[in-house]
């Protein structure tokens, strides 16, 4: 996986915790030195385990550690790449543009079977006035911290929606399904981010 | 800011200057259109990560980009040579040309197969449109003319003319063209396209013997007399006059695979540089460059010495005969096209009164030929139109007993100036004009009720018979015993009671055909005549398989029998041999009652001539001829090889 999505965490850890934190957490989880470049992707399973020993560390359920996974990256994503956000103005915009961010980011690994990989990952079903269904293919299984990044791109939108998941890979399906709906209330993107 | 924080700054600065120096020196790379390569940094900022990051981004959308455009294109090119293989696959299986006017140049460009249709050099690049006029036919080029610039005007929905145009070899051939005009959104013309086929086969070649046909021929004669200088040159006409016994009980491909191949060989027997054009009625046309009588005697030996052997079909063995006829021009006298086809047409007409294997030149001699036959031919004519059909008929009696056997039917015209017309001015015009069958239909309209009247009957019974005469091509018409057998029944006639008269030329000319005919005939009950048999030269023994009942024996044979002896001998022999073969005998051009005696000792009974009666006029018969007195026989019962008669 691309070291961004280690740096998020390493980041909060870091600067909350110390370096030590997150030596321990790395050792916990059998990692040398854990990644953090974002243009550069790494093993997917040093980065889940990455993650588990970090929701040891810090006493979290593994829901609640997306929740707040979720926040940190927000924050951090808004600050790094503020344009994608100006470039959407409401969640669904955002979130419908999320597969092609991701191909985008993609894009910068070498290797083109990797590239793909991270490519291929997420795709637009659907969309339509107030609704969105995207699929997500990954042998990761973090479906849990897409749920929890919808929610929190809602509140970033001050909106209001639903999502199901109508399939999932833990499930037995091959992917996961996720459908969305959007409420068309009050709520601006300046509103929100300011 | 302390000297060691602000160096710690400039060290940060510089560096990062130098790794954003690096990400724009990496893509630098680009400038040769060339996208395929990463962005690369070394750098722990994400702002820098991120730069190298979007960078790659950006890459390989460009990448995929070219990618499918590359591929759309790469999709189209194939498509597009679908399309040209398709579309070369249609005009390589037509055998078509193609070309395409560029209206506002002007220029014509011409596929290969356009040119190679004509023999033509492929000149890469283009020609004007008068290039191509120019080759065309001049009787054809104002008509080609009118059909693009009809199209191009928008009066027609598309080019279709065909026309001749003239190939590589200075030879004519026919092609069609076929076009449409490219119109832009005003409807101006822009370029026009379309096909040449080819269709020489088609209009040009006769389809039975695939030789030249007429059309080729008008185009060669059009072309020889428009040479400069005019040279001596001869038309020949060569007819084969029976090429209908070819396809006599053989199954049609066989006969037709023997006339190709007898053509074939035909060809040649002429000089290679003569074509041999197929014309109707198996006549065949060549042109000699010559006009000397010698050289064109010498040039057809070998096509008649050809026909002097037996063309083998279907293990049999079948003779053509064959007539010409030849039209020389001199070059101090050029004619008209139509009048040098006349002239070799005239010469062919006589050629074929003249009798198989005969050779005619076209002279003014036979202008006065053609003006006579044109005046019998008016003659007829106007007899059919006034009904100036005559039956005259002849009484054919048996002299044992004096009764009237028979009568013959004999045609006359009458005609307002000249009176009564006998038939030698004008049975074979009407017989080569085809006009031979309404006037017989109408001597059949006057001869039949004689069988009925009254006063015929009371005079001369209801047991005679009526003879009349078919001329050759009549016994040949397919449809002969149809018309005779509606004929008599439209009169209540039977068929027993009508006699016809054919002679020998007419059967010897297709013996097998004609002996079916009047096999077919005698099944319906018509009895046959061989008439003027003797006057000819058929021997006795082609007689014996002749269906036939009755012998008729010319008058030539029976003249001056009583004076000469030799010619007693002959027609002796004759009679004998007519008596063995069981056929009915009757001897013609009877005068004189010695004849009568002699005839009547050889067991002879039915007797024609001036002796009993010449020909009268239907209505005067009654008054102008009753029944004679019986001969008596000298020596009753002798049969012409009896002992009266000297050994034969
Ligand atoms: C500016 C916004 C975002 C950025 C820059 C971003 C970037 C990334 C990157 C770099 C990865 C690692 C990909 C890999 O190596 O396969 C990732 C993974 C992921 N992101 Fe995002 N992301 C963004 C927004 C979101 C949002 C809004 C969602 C969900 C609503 C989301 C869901 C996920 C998930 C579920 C994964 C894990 C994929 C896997 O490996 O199975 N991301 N993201």
């Amino acid at each position: 996986m691309i070291g961004l999505i280690q740096r998020v965490l390493i980041d909060h850890v870091e600067s909350h915790y110390g370096e030590a934190a997150v030596d321990r957490i790395a050792a916990q989880a059998g990692v040398s030195s854990p990644g953090r470049r974002i243009d550069t992707d790494y093993d997917d399973a040093d980065t889940l385990a990455f993650f588990e020993a970090a929701g040891d560390y810090l006493e979290l359920h593994h829901e609640a550690l997306m929740t707040l996974y979720a926040d940190l990256f927000i924050n951090w994503t808004r600050r790094h790449y503020p344009m994608f956000f100006s470039m959407a103005d409401s969640a669904q915009a955002f979130l419908g543009r999320q597969p092609a961010i991701h191909a985008s980011l993609g894009a910068g690994i070498r290797d083109p079977d990797l590239r793909s990989r991270v490519n291929d990952k997420f795709r637009v079903v659907d969309q339509s006035e107030g609704a969105l269904i995207v699929e997500y293919r990954s042998a990761n299984g973090l479906c849990s911290l897409y749920r929890a990044l919808f929610a929190r791109v809602l509140a970033e939108y001050a909106q209001s929606g639903e999502l199901a998941e109508t399939r999932c890979r833990h499930r037995g399906d091959d992917c996961c399904r996720f459908e969305m709906t959007f409420a068309t209330g009050p709520g601006s993107l300046s509103g929100s981010v300011a | 800011m302390s000297e060691a924080s602000s160096t710690v700054t400039d060290d940060r600065e510089r560096r990062l200057i130098a790794q954003v120096d690096s990400i724009s020196n990496q893509l630098c790379q680009a400038v040769d259109g060339g996208f395929e390569f990463h962005v690369h940094t070394d750098s722990d900022e994400i702002a820098l990560q991120k730069l190298a990051q979007l960078n790659n981004f950006v890459l390989d959308s460009v990448r995929r980009t070219i990618r499918d455009l590359q591929a759309s294109r790469d999709e189209l090119e194939i498509r597009v040579d679908e399309r040209t293989q398709r579309l070369n696959l249609v005009l390589t299986a037509t055998n078509d040309g193609v070309w395409e006017w560029d209206i506002d140049s002007g220029n014509i460009t011409l596929s290969q197969r356009w040119s190679s249709m004509l023999g033509l050099p492929l000149e890469g690049g283009q020609r004007g449109l008068d290039d191509w006029l120019s080759r065309i036919h001049d009787d054809d080029r104002a008509e080609v003319q009118r059909s693009l610039y009809q199209h191009l005007d928008g009066l027609t929905s598309a080019v279709n003319v065909e026309y001749r145009i003239r190939d590589a070899r200075d030879a004519w051939r026919m092609v069609l063209c076929r076009g449409l005009c490219q119109r832009n959104g005003d409807g101006v013309a822009i370029r026009m396209a379309g096909t040449q086929t080819d269709t020489t086969e088609q209009r040009l070649v006769d389809p039975l013997t695939r030789l030249p046909n007429g059309a080729y021929l008008d185009l060669l004669l059009q072309g020889r007399l428009a040479r400069i200088p005019f040279a001596a040159m001869a038309l020949v006409k060569f007819q084969l006059l029976n090429v209908a016994s070819l396809f006599d009980g053989v199954a049609v491909d066989i006969a037709v695979a023997a006339l190709r191949g007898l053509v074939q060989r035909m060809r040649r027997q002429l000089p290679p540089k003569v074509a041999l054009i197929a014309l109707p009625e198996h006549t065949f046309a060549m042109i000699f460059e010559t006009d000397a009588a010698d050289r064109l005697n010498d040039a057809l030996e070998p096509l008649e010495a050809l026909l002097a052997q037996p063309v083998e079909i279907d293990g049999q063995q079948v003779w053509l005969s064959h007539v010409s006829g030849i039209a020389a021009l001199n070059p101090a006298e050029p004619v008209s096209v139509d009048e040098w086809r006349h002239r070799s047409r005239l010469a062919l007409a006589n050629a074929r009164l003249s009798g198989v294997g005969s050779r005619r030149y076209y002279s003014e001699s036979l202008r006065h030929w053609e003006r006579q036959t044109s005046h019998a031919e008016q003659l007829i004519r106007g007899a059919l139109a006034t009904r100036g059909v005559r039956c005259f008929v002849q009484p054919i009696v048996d002299a044992t007993t004096g009764e009237v056997r028979c009568f013959e039917a004999l045609m006359r015209l009458r005609e307002p100036n000249e009176g009564i017309v006998a038939p030698v001015s004008f049975i074979e015009v009407a017989e080569r004009s085809g006009l031979i069958a309404p006037l017989w239909e109408m001597l059949m309209e006057q001869a039949l009720p004689m069988l009925k009247d009254e006063a015929i009957c009371e005079r001369f019974g209801d047991s005679f018979s009526l003879s009349v005469n078919l001329s050759p091509r009549q016994l040949m018409d397919p449809h002969l015993l149809d018309t005779m057998i509606a004929i008599l029944s439209r009169h209540g006639v039977s068929p027993r009671r009508l006699q016809i008269e054919v002679t020998e030329t007419s059967v010897l000319s297709d013996p097998a055909r004609a002996f079916r005919i009047l096999d077919r005939i005698r099944g319906a009950g018509i009895s046959v005549a061989l008439d003027d048999f003797g006057s000819g030269y058929s021997s006795l023994a082609q007689l014996t398989s002749m269906p036939m009942d009755t012998v008729k024996i010319d008058r030539e044979l029976v003249m001056n029998v009583s004076t000469l002896p030799r010619k007693r001998h002959v027609l002796s022999a004759v009679i004998a041999l007519c008596q063995r073969l069981d056929y009915r005998i009757v001897v013609e051009g009877v005068e004189e009652r010695e004849t009568l005696n002699i005839l009547c000792d050889w067991g002879v009974t039915d007797i024609q001539g001036y002796l009993y009666s010449r020909p009268l006029p239907l209505d005067r018969l009654v008054v102008d001829f009753s029944p004679p007195r019986p001969c008596r026989v000298r020596g009753a019962g002798r049969a012409a090889s009896g002992s009266s008669l000297p050994a034969a």
